[in-house]
């Protein structure tokens, strides 16, 4: 954690959340002391396999879930209305109100008077494009329309803080698309986001920070520009004029390095390693020497590999 | 909160409207049973089975049709909404899931005062019983509701944990009706004593007393009555958050 060019107070702060789940006769850890802070302003997005423990996290600091351990500090006022959640797995509406009556229903629940839950409720309808629906019970909408109903739902009373655990389950493409632009307008309104997904490319355009949960433990966190630029073992991909012939010497060489060679292509880990390999390749003509710049997605498959080395055959 | 049990009573009507049938369905399902059940019991026994105590008998079974349906009620839409995954959204609310069940329970509270009407008028036409009405009886029908309210509540938190209870319901129903029945009024002192611990029976013995036989019970039994709501209702809160912080810690607020 670097504290220079993080803005000076998070809305919310989780410090070192444990939470152990009963199973069989021993127990599973579910989260082994995972800190987050979530700022105004910003999305942050929370990625990780099946089961590591995100949707733990988000009820946890939701207050729907109890930690063993850790405590979350909340620097909103609103008792149980200072956050807007999408919840995996659950409904989050009623089906046989229509998706208007939700959003006045829970509207109301959560401060706003009747009259302006139908006025709010109406606005963000529109915004997720579903005016026309705005009557029919939520119960015969499909799945894609239920989920931005949600949505809405989540922010009908304008609270300061939203979690979205895979809002965008089941939504098709265009959807998605307009999801993808809401949640930007309401990032810069101010809001902070905690978004949880398994769609690397919706995270990558909406991160600003970026935490990686493996096994309930943050594998990689810090802000999505600089873990993807300054990540200490950046790759690089060096393009040969000649391509290395299968039977060189230079390819086993290059190959104890773990270095990737491709045809005309070599992808390289790290400087020192990039170094060696130009020395290996010396009179060989080069084309190009650059830093490749890294996906979200390239990040996440690369921490997911580096951790299940060590440890190999652990399965979700 | 008047707003909370505004919008809860717009979302009951919102509710009612799609679904009709259901309500009636209810109502003509209970005011059925009941007329067959005196009208049977009348046609094989006589009169004579019942004689004097037949008022007893009437005022016994309202009484039971009022609290068991207001803590079914309150039990079984705690089961509805968790079967329908929305417990952690009602749980993110200004008044907080006990808020909302508790102005739940008071618009249940309504709801079966006036389903009870329909069935009441039943049961007095087809038993041939008469009753008093003296406004007295409110107060021992307020004790009635509060203590319902509180093993409503209690029902309502095994139904967070374990999120089904309708065959306990349906054993509850039975018991209920047999603890209603009993008159502790009429025995000796220990015993009457004793038995006015249990649960609700100090308001439906002043409701026996004042609605069936038009006596005005002993303030004693008033205050009583009074006391046992209040403990059952504290208990019943007490209960319910027990239950609420366990399926927290459980993570299974949410969970069906
Ligand atoms: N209430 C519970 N009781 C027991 N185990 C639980 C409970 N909730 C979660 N777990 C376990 O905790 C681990 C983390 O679950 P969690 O739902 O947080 O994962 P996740 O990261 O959200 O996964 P996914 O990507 O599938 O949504 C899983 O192994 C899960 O089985
Ligand atoms: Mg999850």
């Amino acid at each position: 954690m670097n504290p220079s060019t993080q803005p000076p107070n998070p809305l919310l702060q989780a410090h070192r959340l444990r939470k152990r789940y009963p199973k069989g006769k021993g127990w599973l850890e579910a989260l082994k002391g995972v800190s987050l802070a979530l700022y105004p302003g910003e999305i942050l997005t929370l990625l990780g396999p099946n089961g590591a423990g995100k949707t733990t996290s988000v009820k946890i600091l939701a207050g729907l879930v109890e930690p063993d351990e850790g405590r979350v500090e909340v620097q909103v006022d609103g008792p149980g209305t200072w956050l807007g959640a999408v919840l995996e797995g659950s409904r989050n509406l009623y089906w046989r109100l229509s998706a208007l009556e939700n959003l006045i229903y829970f509207g109301t629940l959560r401060g706003l008077s009747p009259k302006e839950a139908r006025r709010r409720g109406s606005e963000l309808l529109q915004a997720v494009g579903l005016q026309d629906k705005a009557h029919q019970a939520v119960g015969s909408l499909s799945r894609g329309q239920q989920q931005r109903t949600a949505l809405a739902a989540a922010l009908v009373h304008d609270p300061p803080v939203l979690f979205l655990d895979e809002p965008t389950l089941g939504v098709d493409l265009e959807a998605q698309e307009a999801i993808r632009a809401w949640l930007l307008r309401l990032k810069e309104a101010g809001k902070a986001i905690l978004l949880t997904t398994h769609q690397l490319e919706l995270a990558e355009a909406l991160a600003d920070r970026v935490t990686i949960l493996l096994e309930g433990e943050v594998a990689l966190e810090g802000r999505t520009r600089e873990v993807l630029a300054g990540s200490p073992r950046a790759v690089y991909r060096v393009e040969l004029g000649l391509p290395l012939e299968e039977g060189d010497s230079r390819r086993t060489r290059l190959q104890a390095l773990e270095v990737e060679v491709e045809g005309k292509v070599v992808r390289v880990v790290g400087e020192e390693t990039l170094w060696e390999a130009l020395r290996i390749l010396d009179p060989l003509p080069l084309e190009r020497v650059e830093r490749e710049s890294l996906s979200l997605a390239g990040l996440f498959w690369r921490v997911l590999r580096e951790r299940r080395k060590p440890c190999s055959g652990s399965s979700t | 909160m008047l707003r909370v049990v505004h919008i809860e009573f717009w979302r009951f009507l919102r509710a009612l409207s799609r679904y009709p049938l259901e309500l009636l369905g209810s109502v003509l399902g209970a005011v059925v049973v009941f007329a067959l059940f005196f009208s049977g019991a009348r046609y094989l026994a006589g009169p004579a089975l019942f004689g004097e105590r037949l008022e007893a008998l009437v005022v016994s079974l309202i009484t039971w049709s009022l609290a068991f349906s207001l803590l079914s009620q309150i039990a079984s839409n705690i089961s509805e909404e968790a079967l329908a995954g929305l417990l952690e959204q009602l749980a993110l609310t200004r008044p907080g899931l006990l808020g909302v069940v508790l102005v739940r329970a008071l618009l249940s509270l309504l709801q079966i005062g006036l389903l009870v009407i329909p069935i009441v008028l039943a049961i007095l036409l087809t038993s041939g019983a008469r009753l008093d009405f003296p406004p007295l009886a409110l107060l021992p029908l307020g004790t009635l509701a509060l203590g319902s309210l509180g093993l409503g509540l209690m029902l309502g938190g095994l139904a967070l944990v374990y999120k089904r209870v309708g065959q306990l319901l349906g054993l509850l129903q039975f018991a209920f009706l047999g603890l209603f029945l009993v008159r502790f009024e009429a025995f000796a002192w220990p015993w009457s004593g004793l038995g006015y611990l249990l649960p609700l029976t100090p308001s439906v013995a002043a409701l026996r007393l004042l609605l069936g036989r038009g006596e005005t019970p002993g303030w004693d039994l008033l205050v009583l009555a009074g006391i046992n709501a209040l403990v059952y209702l504290a208990l019943g809160v007490g209960f319910f958050r027990r239950a609420l912080r366990r399926v927290r810690r459980q993570g299974t607020l949410g969970t069906y």
